[in-house]
């Protein structure tokens, strides 16, 4: 069946073309909007282009109209007064007509009508008459050939509506007010119509004869002139839009450069560079700008240091402090342990003391060594001794060092490990005190249950997930737990007596490798969490190869047809990176 | 086996501590508090080991390290407060054998303190040979050709313990247990540091080992890799 | 950025604010309406036209044949109004075409017979003036009697009257006032000489021909002026004078272009032979005589091309060249016989040779176009006696005969005079020595010719029949040989007598008309008959002569030569004593 398949693939050629030109132009329209949203001059080029294209409209349309109202008016006034001047001289000459009716014609070569008289003097068609630049009709359609015209005017071309309200003026009293029309015209003999002005009037001669005048006086070259003036308007108006945007952009760029130069050097700045320092040059304001903008960052540099410094002689304090308590402690703690090996020999009383006194000093050695731990990290002091292992491994080593704890709790492990070695760089000891942190949390938390550790890889990451079946996190401890000296609750005893600081030591840790250290929980499930490590120390993570939920628990959730899952963002590290 | 130490500590309570638990299980301790007559003292009573403080008024715990270690290859023990990778490195090349982190239990020193000097009895006639290396594990020399290596026993021992079984791989955590004599996890930066030092002592090129090999993601062996 | 380009930033913001305001500040508001310059405006008049209304049911009957009269007016401009005037039967049959009939202004109206109400018969008596003919020409008829027209009037269903019949048939019948409105005399010039028999390329002569033309309110003048011109002369001047522009050209255009006025012509006309100064004094003379394209360049174009393949052919605005015979010459008189030449402060000195000298021999004295030739008629023989004007001249008979008329010259030499006694015209090529032969002129057969005298343009030929008629005619050819023909009538006076007749110049003809005891001079223009009084003196004329603007008369009593001053528009002495017979070259 091949046309049908033509047809199909024709169609996808279509409609991939859509989609293509759909995506090119959603494209298109990102990038100028990011263009526009970036650039302050396109903004301000824009913002005067529209501004100066209104007022030029305005204006423009205000001042054509003010010449359109002047000229025309200017020449309306002067038309209608030559054609009331010629109206008189008509309703003179016929009314003189009247009564001397049987005067002779003067002159040898003066007509006999008075209408052909009167006509010559307004036509200019006598002998020394001069060229009008208008033309009249004369039509007394009651009377026979008492209707006149000079050059080519019609009493076809008079308009409809001018003769109609002339004739009902007749009723009226005549010789008023005249009556203006402008209309397009096409004259006998001529291509073209043309804009004339007919301006109408009422003659009336005492004889009881009425006389329509009609002056038609050509205004194409009015119209000529508006036109030529609109577009002398139209171009100047562009010309100058244009100059302004020009301008604008002149005007900004000189303002936006130097301002860019700012952002730039504030941005180096930000990014750590507290030597960058602007170029200033002369003394306006975007002078004193540079001037202010390198006060602030050698204040910032000097506040910087100073602070540096600050957190430094703190931080060695800190470290001095816990160095210095452990001289004395370790002649406590010897001095404690002759005590408590000698307790036997001692009295009941003094025996005891000697045990609380050993335990606690125990407590009081983990807690100090968490505390140093912690302020190698608050001091950026923490290395990472990196190594290629194992991380199955590292954490039967870790299980094996949390087994005696285990069986105290009556707790055993579950373990789900690959088959293939889950090689990662990563350093042995840390990642061992993570999770040991980890089993001793789920062996504490863990209320006996069984305790789940997962090991899971892909290409460019390995995973651990401890999970237990305790009471569990309520919605936002997940990130809570990772708080330092951070408790569930308050009001349960200790039974393993750490330190408060594990897990703040073990997100250290995790952090310091690239990797991410997840909490999960939720009250009566359980806790999980999940650590995950990039193959390579310091590559990106992009997702975890271990669900952050406990599968099953997943799987119960979809059953439900909960398909909002109640996670809440882990942690801030691996938050906006987790896609399981 | 009774042996004399030297314990250089500023601390007057610390050492007497020391002195006491060292007496309770049968050592001679001598003690001074200053690191500048600490050679002076180690010259005079010719100590089986040394306890050796890092934080000395005069001369400081590594400076003494670094005199005695040009002396003698007497076992020195470092008692520190700081675990810093870093001091502890420093510590380790400044010629220490061993290292015990602030607080330490009496047992533990102990312990470290026998270990140290246990090895120096039981002396086994035997050659071996590495490379270009050879090793008399009796007469305790080590020699390239005619020249002789100068070795700490520590070193000595490190050598011994990878030559013996050439092509095998040692963990840290083995050689740890077998020549410093940890039973439990300890810090196996003290193998790196060491492993370091002996190599700058007997390669060739210590950047290109050709004696004491790493295996990558394993621990080390001696031999060709 | 730079700091020039900051500067040249500036400058161009500057400029464009200056230009702005510059615009806005010359446009002209308000005003009057401006007369438009001569641009286009001089191609033709002002002028005003009947407008031709339809007629309505209440108008009587006499205003219906006024309306009838208004539609004949318009008809040339507006056809379809005329028809409604009539009845169905007469819009068929009435025909615009013939001679159209001017009647006086005013004429009179009155009902004929008793009228049964549905049919009325009106009456319009009117003087008739003259007559346009089909060849535009036109006629005036002097001293006829009043003429009636009867109109007959049917009512129709309506009740409205229409016109059904018109005495004398078809054509338009029109009054003065409305021939001065619609139609304007108009000169036009044609090359003088018959065609084919003289050479327009050697003589370079122009000839007036008077027409009426009517104005058109669809072209402008000039344009109907050259359309016109095209179609030929009229018939007082065919045969008589040729034209450059050959049957079927016609005129596409005559408009106003920038400083010239373009003719466009459209046609047969050979660009490459034709007679291009002929051409240029054609149209020139016809379009500046009527006062159209005055001062402006002229270029003629075929099918708006240029004329010629490789230029244009333009006139400019001053032709040197003299077309027309008005060459100022020197004026003459006779003292006892002897010619004189008359100078500007009277009196001047004798001629040379015989006329020179004193004696009454020779009367009617004429003189050659070369002023060295005299002819006169012998007192004793009647024949006609010519002498050169030199020392060595002398009188010698040419043409014999006892009842000549006062001889006259032809501009080309020949000599012209009327054998009274044969009834025929007589002519002599002093020049060339051939004696008197016959000039065929059919139109003066059996007519009492009194005078004749050939206009200074040697086309037009004026004679007087007995002594109240004026005729013009023309040096035509027939049949290959000169003859007179296209004779017409000019004037006619009754009551009184032409004592003299002069050609001022190729259009106008002075008549000196003498009645019981009143003189008058009259200057007839001979296109149209249009004609204009010179005051006359007290002292009663005898002759005259003249040349273009100079007229000059011998008194008659004798003895004196008056000059008529345009200016005070009255005679004044030249020449107080003895002086008689005054006389310009030819004329």
């Amino acid at each position: 069946m091949p046309p049908p398949k033509t047809k199909r693939f024709r169609r996808r050629t279509l409609r991939q073309i859509l989609g293509g030109v759909r995506r090119r132009a959603r494209r298109a329209a990102g990038t100028v909007r990011r263009v526009w949203r970036r650039s302050l001059q396109l903004q301000v080029v824009t913002s005067t282009l529209v501004i100066s294209v209104t007022v030029v409209v305005v204006l423009g349309v205000f001042l054509s109209d003010q010449i359109n109202k002047s000229v025309i008016t200017g020449r309306q006034d002067a038309a209608a007064g030559e054609a009331f001047a010629d109206r008189v001289q008509i309703a003179d000459a016929l009314n003189q007509e009247l009564d001397d009716q049987a005067k002779p014609a003067s002159g040898k070569n003066a007509p006999a009508d008075p209408l052909d008289a009167v006509m010559e003097t307004i036509t200019g068609s006598g002998d020394d008459g001069s060229k009008k630049r208008y033309e009249v009709l004369v039509l007394n359609p009651a009377s026979p050939g008492r209707s006149r015209a000079s050059g080519n005017v019609m009493p076809a071309n008079v308009p409809e509506p001018l003769q109609q309200w002339l004739h009902r003026q007749v009723e009226k009293i005549p010789n008023d007010k005249p009556y203006l029309h402008k209309a397009y015209i096409k004259f006998t003999g001529e291509s073209q119509s043309r804009l004339t002005l007919v301006i109408g009037g009422l003659v009336s001669v005492d004889g009881g004869a009425t006389y329509e005048v009609y002056h038609f006086f050509p205004f194409s070259e009015e119209e000529q002139m508006l036109s030529n003036v609109r577009l002398a308007i139209v171009v100047v108006g562009f010309g100058l839009v244009l100059l302004l945007a020009a301008i604008a952009s002149l005007v900004t760029r000189q303002v936006v450069s130097p301002v860019r130069l700012a952002r730039q050097a504030a941005e180096r700045l930000a990014s750590g560079k507290l030597d960058e320092r602007l170029r200033v040059r002369g003394e306006d304001d975007l002078a004193r700008l540079a001037a202010s903008f390198n006060e602030m960052a050698g204040n910032l540099a000097l506040k910087i240091h100073q602070l540096e410094e600050l957190s430094q002689v703190q931080r060695q304090f800190v470290s001095d402090v816990s160095h210095e308590l452990r001289t004395p402690l370790t002649t406590v703690r010897m001095a404690a342990d002759l005590l408590y090996d000698a307790r036997e020999d001692f009295e009941p009383m003094a025996a005891r003391s000697a045990e609380l006194m050993q335990a606690q000093l125990e407590r009081f050695e983990s807690m100090l060594a968490d505390l140093l731990e912690i302020s190698r990290y608050d001091a950026g002091a923490a290395t990472l001794d990196l190594d290629s292992v194992d991380v199955r491994d590292v954490v039967l080593r870790a299980i094996g060092d949390s087994e005696a704890l285990a069986e105290r709790h009556n707790t055993r492990f579950e373990l789900r490990l690959p088959n293939e070695p889950c090689m990662a760089e990563v350093d042995n000891r840390r990642v061992e005190r993570i999770l040991r942190n980890l089993l001793f949390n789920a062996i504490e938390h863990g209320e006996g249950k069984d305790v789940v550790v997962t090991v899971g890889a892909d290409r460019d990451a390995v995973a651990v997930a401890v999970r237990d079946h305790g009471i569990g996190l309520k919605p936002g401890e997940e990130t809570l737990v990772f708080d330092r000296f951070w408790r569930a609750d308050p009001s349960r005893a200790r039974t393993i007596g750490g330190t408060g600081l594990g897990l703040a030591i073990s997100r250290e840790d995790a952090t310091l490798h690239g990797g991410w250290l997840q909490a999960w929980g939720q009250p009566g499930e359980g806790t999980q969490f999940r650590l995950t490590l990039p193959r390579d120390a310091g590559a990106d993570l992009k997702g975890s190869p271990l669900p952050l939920v406990p599968p099953e628990i997943e799987m119960r959730r979809t059953w439900r047809g909960q398909m909002t899952p109640v996670l809440l963002p882990a942690t801030g590290d691996g938050a906006g990176h987790d896609e399981d | 086996m009774k042996g004399r130490v030297l314990v250089v500590d500023d601390d007057a309570a610390l050492a007497e501590m020391l002195g006491i638990v060292l007496r309770g299980e049968g050592f001679e301790p001598s003690f001074v508090s200053d690191g500048d007559k600490a050679l002076d003292a180690f010259r005079d009573t010719r100590p089986d080991l040394v306890l050796l403080d890092l934080m000395l008024p005069g001369a400081d715990g590594i400076d003494v390290a670094r005199r005695i270690r040009a002396e003698s290859g007497v076992p020195i023990v470092m008692l520190t407060a700081k675990s810093d990778t870093i001091d502890i490195v420093l510590g380790l090349e400044s010629g220490a054998d061993d290292y015990i982190v602030k607080p330490f239990k009496p047992k533990e020193l102990v312990a470290r303190v026998r270990a140290r000097l246990r090895r120096t009895d039981e002396p086994t006639p035997e050659i071996l040979q590495i490379g270009d290396i050879t090793i008399d594990v009796a007469g305790h020399s080590v020699k390239r050709g005619e020249e002789t290596i100068n070795l700490t026993p520590l070193e000595f021992d490190l050598l011994v313990a990878l030559a013996r079984k050439p092509r095998q791989v040692f963990t840290r955590e083995v050689l740890l247990e077998q020549v410093w004599g940890y039973r439990h996890a300890a810090d196996t930066r003290l193998v790196n540091v060491h492993v370091q030092r002996l190599r700058a002592k007997i390669e060739r090129d210590p950047e290109h080992p050709e004696i004491v090999v790493t295996v990558r993601g394993v621990g080390y062996k001696a031999g060709p890799a | 950025m730079t700091r020039t380009s900051r500067l040249g930033a500036a400058l161009v913001l500057a400029a464009a604010v200056a230009c702005g305001g510059a615009g806005c500040a010359v446009i002209p508001v308000g005003g009057p309406f401006p007369v438009e310059e001569a641009g286009g405006g001089d191609l033709s008049k002002p002028f005003q036209r009947m407008i031709a209304v339809s007629p309505r049911n209440d108008w009587n009957a006499q205003q219906v044949v006024q309306g009838l009269q208004a539609a004949m007016a318009a008809y040339a401009d507006d056809p379809e109004v005329l028809p409604e005037y009539l009845t169905g039967e007469a819009a068929k049959t009435w025909q615009p075409d013939g001679p159209v009939t001017v009647l006086g202004n005013s004429p009179k109206y009155e009902y004929v017979g008793k009228g049964d109400g549905k049919e009325v018969r009106i009456r319009l008596t009117g003087t008739p003036v003259a007559r346009i003919e089909d060849d535009d020409t036109y006629v005036p008829i002097s001293g006829a009697q009043p003429q009636r027209i009867d109109f007959l009037l049917l009512q129709n269903e309506e009740g409205a009257y229409r016109v059904t019949s018109m005495e004398g048939g078809s054509g338009l019948l029109l009054t003065q006032d409305d021939v001065s409105r619609a139609y304007r005399p108009t000169s036009l010039y044609y090359l003088a000489g018959p065609p084919g028999v003289a050479d327009p390329a050697t003589d370079r002569r122009l000839v007036a021909d008077r027409v009426r033309l009517r104005v058109k309110p669809t072209e402008n003048f000039a344009e109907t002026i050259v359309r016109r011109l095209l179609q030929g002369p009229s018939r007082a001047l065919s045969g008589a004078v040729g034209s450059v522009f050959p049957q079927g050209l016609s005129v596409r255009s005559v408009r106003s272009a920038d400083d010239r006025v373009v003719v466009n012509l459209s046609g047969p006309i050979d660009a490459g032979g034709v007679f291009a100064d002929g051409l240029k004094a054609q149209l020139k003379w016809s379009l500046n005589a009527n006062n159209v394209a005055n001062g402006r360049i002229i270029e003629v174009q075929l099918d708006g091309e240029p004329f010629f393949s490789s230029e244009a052919l333009t006139i400019p605005a001053i032709l040197r060249e003299e077309w027309l015979d008005n060459d100022v010459r020197p004026a003459y008189y006779t003292s006892k016989g002897a010619v004189h030449s008359l100078n500007d402060d009277g009196a001047g000195n004798a001629v040379q040779g015989p006329a020179g000298q004193p004696g009454e021999i020779y009367t009617k004295l004429a003189m050659a176009g070369g002023g060295d030739l005299i002819a006169g008629k012998h007192q004793k023989d009647g024949g006609i006696w010519v002498t050169r004007v030199a020392p060595d001249g002398r009188w010698e008979q040419w043409i014999p005969g006892d009842d000549l008329t006062a001889p006259s010259w032809h501009r080309d030499g020949t000599l012209w005079t009327y054998d009274k006694a044969a009834g025929v015209v007589l002519r002599c090529d002093v020049t060339a020595g051939r004696g008197p032969e016959r000039v065929a002129a059919p139109g003066l057969d059996n007519l009492d010719v009194t005078r004749l005298r050939i206009a200074r343009d040697g086309v037009r030929v004026a004679v007087t029949i007995g002594e109240n008629q004026v005729m013009i005619g023309a040096i035509t050819s027939g049949a290959g040989a000169t003859m007179l023909g296209n004779f017409q009538t000019l004037t006619t006076v009754k009551d009184e007598e032409i004592r003299d007749i002069a050609w001022r110049d190729g259009e106008r003809l002075l008549v000196l008309v003498q009645s019981n005891a009143v003189q008058s001079v009259r200057e007839i223009n001979i296109g149209d008959g249009e004609t204009t009084q010179l005051p006359t003196g007290n002292k009663g004329l005898k002759s005259l002569t003249a040349l273009s603007d100079r007229v000059l008369a011998a008194t008659q009593d004798g003895g004196e030569v008056l000059e008529f001053k345009r200016e005070s528009q009255a005679w004044t002495s030249k020449v107080e004593s003895d002086a008689d017979n005054p006389l310009f070259p030819l004329g």
